[in-house]
């Protein structure tokens, strides 16, 4: 994948100790812009926490500076090193960068031109603002958690961190919008971004679904109280398959694969059918799906029923997938890094 | 809102963009969405039979709440791009666009019909051309379709969720991979907006949703990549923090976790287990990751005593990260009960023609120019004389199309008067 230079010219300060802070200052760097992760060496409060695997993909392409925190010219410093910044990024709480002199007001009169960009985890008002937030915490709030595991059994998280991940995502969305203002109007401003704003965009789709609905119908207002949904279980690997609204290729499927007398239930012949028991074909057909190599499966429903079918990768194989590799997604070498998934011309 | 009001309202940072979304379903169209919450004018292009998910359940008054949600605040027209009388109408409209998305399987497609991005750039080099497709251009999946179930299952993701223990599952009724994959194509477009506004041309740009799937889930396969197991279903518990899982309480379950040392420290005090401070087993983050099964089991037996209300209630107060799990009440009653939520204006309702529409308010805020709650819906091809009497001139139609929306927007808040 070619190097992005969308965003070069553009010079980011980054001042974070979360996953979302580092996501975002990994976003615009991506993009093209030149990013600055003030770090400490220490056990001080910038500390980045544990040598967590995610950070030496988020900051692989930082310039990482260690100023002296404890220093008496930290601040001037810090004040240096933000003229000729476009972005900071922080997602600090706010009375440790007001102790630093690194609040908004603290700033605005000098960098009138500067874009700060303020993460926080549930906000910046209510009863929770000054509350320390995670993923987790925010996933259980936002409810994404509501339609995993089975609802009389433990809860079960989401296993990409798409809470703080999609945070920065949006913070780097909000400092690039302020950009666009700012070349008009030459003005700088504060925007912010918070975990639980972004989990409840994430949430959108169940949540219009919810607003009055004529029925209760479809998985987002149903699935809830499905059991958890694992796919098919063939030979070598679990998988799913979708007819993509070809209702009825399913009973000849079914009778395909060694299920003839599901193949004759009105439960699996109809959309109304199978919109309601769909997912209890994957227990009813366990015995036939285990005969099955994926390889033969897969044959079987794309070409005859022009259907998909795609096995569950753990994450080293998508990472050997050769779709990954043709996207050029993997920058190579002794600490291979992500790069942001996107071709231009 | 009135035509004065709305003239003097402090606009948002894309006032003055026009944007098509060429659009289906999810990634393409809620990339639009969040462009017109920020201030751009967006009109979706459906073909005559209309974007599919107009009519996937459930439905509000006949229309599907996915077409609902992931279209707000757009302006609709309908052409039909194998028409050439049509197709002549999309070039006119794309010369003064300045974005344009679609989110076809392939982007063969748009070539196909005649406005693929090589034919595009002569008519307007500065428009920003996106094409988010399934798996991207070329490569073993090119053709293949996607949905939210088989990029859950293809990124991963379902390997490293479920039970602890347990086999891995797909999440039933979110889509929050589809959200991910309309997150980055949205930044991709800002990005290219602001290359643009420093004096380069319009480009071209192509999304993937398994791309950006991967993307999406980059903290866990960074984990793999730093040699790392590949990980595995854990419940609720996570592979780099501890404790920061679910714990059964004397009603149901909390959520807790202890992102630092502090909030460690803090978490004991509250339970009770002060001498778990001087366990060597715990007393570093890494430690308490390696004995987890151990550590969990003394925390919940505490948990277990008193009500999850009741340590919510404990451990906010000293500030570590928690939430109750809720399972009774339904995913808006749960939202619209929580008082951040309530008091960071994240959930909004918005008058529509199928009665009020429950939405997600801008996840950003600004402080000079504001995002905006967005508008109803369009009903199929509900501005297409506009469009059609302003074909030319940007600011003209975008005029024009403002204030029909105060029209409409009267006339609905006239109804619900």
């Amino acid at each position: 994948m070619n190097q992005l230079d969308l965003l070069s010219g553009i010079r980011v300060l980054e001042l974070s100790e979360g996953i979302a802070g580092a996501m975002c200052g990994k976003v615009l760097s991506d993009l093209g812009a030149e990013v600055i992760k003030v770090e400490s060496e220490s056990d001080g409060r910038f500390h980045v926490k544990g040598s967590a695997a995610a950070y030496q993909q988020l900051d692989a392409h930082k310039q990482i500076i260690y100023p002296d925190i404890a220093a008496d010219d930290f601040l001037a410093t810090l004040q240096e090193i933000f003229d000729g910044i476009d972005f900071f990024v922080t997602d600090l709480c706010r009375k440790d960068l007001s102790d630093m002199g690194l609040d908004y007001p603290d700033l605005q009169e000098s960098h009138a031109g500067l874009i700060y960009c303020y993460i926080s985890g549930w906000g910046v008002n209510g009863p929770l603002k000054d509350c320390e937030a995670s993923e987790l915490s925010i996933q259980i709030a936002s409810g994404m958690t509501r339609y995993l595991g089975s609802s009389d059994g433990p809860p079960v998280r989401q296993g990409f961190d798409l809470v703080s991940v999609n945070t920065g995502i949006a913070a780097a969305q909000a400092a690039l919008a302020a950009y666009l203002w700012r070349h008009q109007s030459h003005k700088g401003q504060r925007v912010e971004v918070s975990m639980l704003a972004t989990a409840v965009a994430l949430m959108q789709w169940s949540i219009a679904a919810e607003s009055k609905p004529d029925a209760w119908q479809g998985r987002q207002v149903t699935a809830q109280d499905w059991p958890p949904d694992h796919g098919f279980l063939c030979a070598d690997t679990r998988c799913f398959i979708d007819l993509h609204g070809n209702t009825k290729a399913w009973p000849d499927l079914l009778r395909e694969i060694g299920c003839p007398e599901l193949a004759a239930d009105p439960r699996f012949n109809s959309s109304e059918g199978l919109d309601i028991h769909g997912p209890e074909l994957p227990a009813l057909t366990a015995a036939q799906m285990k005969k099955w190599a994926f390889a033969d499966l897969e044959k079987l429903v794309r070409e005859k029923y022009d259907g998909t079918i795609v096995p569950v990768l753990d994450l080293s194989k998508v990472l050997e997938h050769p779709q990954i590799e043709h996207l050029g997604m993997i920058i190579p070498g002794e600490k291979p890094t992500i790069c942001f998934p996107m071709e231009m011309k | 809102m009135s035509s004065k009001q709305l003239k003097s309202a402090r606009q948002g940072p894309l006032d003055g963009l026009l944007v098509l979304d060429f659009g289906q379903a999810a990634v393409g169209p809620i990339a639009a969405e969040y462009l017109g919450m920020l201030g751009a004018t967006v009109i979706k292009v459906e073909s005559p039979r209309g974007d599919m998910v107009r009519q996937g359940s459930p439905l509000m008054k006949g229309t599907g709440t996915t077409f609902i949600g992931n279209n707000l605040g757009k302006f609709g027209m309908v052409l039909d791009l194998k028409s050439s009388e049509d197709l002549e109408k999309a070039k006119n409209l794309i010369r003064i666009a300045d974005v344009l998305i679609e989110n076809f399987r392939s982007s063969d497609v748009m070539v196909r019909l005649g406005l693929g991005y090589d034919v595009l750039k002569d008519i307007n080099p500065d428009l920003v051309y996106v094409s988010s497709s399934a798996y991207g251009s070329g490569g073993p999946l090119e053709n293949m379709r996607s949905n939210e179930w088989l990029s859950e299952a293809l990124s991963g993701f379902a390997s490293v969720t479920g039970a602890e223990d347990g086999a891995g599952e797909i999440s039933r009724g979110t889509a929050n991979l589809d959200w991910n994959g309309a997150m980055m194509n949205t930044v991709v477009i800002l990005a290219a907006l602001v290359r643009r506004a420093n004096g380069k041309s319009g480009c071209y740009c192509a999304t993937s949703q398994f791309g950006s799937s991967v993307y999406g889930g980059i903290t866990r396969f960074a984990e793999v990549l730093a040699g790392q197991s590949p990980g595995r279903p854990l419940g609720t518990a996570s592979t780099w923090m501890a404790p920061d899982e679910a714990f059964q309480t004397l009603d149901g379950y909390i959520a807790v976790s202890a992102p630092t040392q502090q909030c460690w420290l803090n978490l004991i005090r509250v339970l009770g287990l002060d001498s778990l401070q001087d366990d060597p087993r715990f007393s570093t983050n890494h430690a308490r990751v390696n004995a987890r099964v151990a550590l969990c089991a003394r925390l919940s037996e505490r948990f277990s005593r008193e009500t999850s209300a009741e340590w919510h209630e404990r451990l906010i107060a000293a500030h570590v990260p928690c939430a109750v799990v809720h399972r009774s009440k339904s995913l808006l009653e749960m939202l619209d009960g929580h008082p951040q939520i309530a008091a960071t204006g994240a959930l909004c309702r918005i008058a529509s023609p199928y009665g009020p529409v429950a939405s997600q308010a801008p996840h950003w805020t600004f402080s000079r120019s504001p995002a905006a709650i967005p508008a109803a819906p369009p009903l199929l091809g509900e501005h297409a004389s506009i469009v059609d009497a302003n074909l030319h001139d940007k600011q003209a139609l975008i005029h024009a199309l403002k204030r029909a929306r105060v029209q409409s927007q009267d006339q609905l808040s006239t109804e619900a008067v």
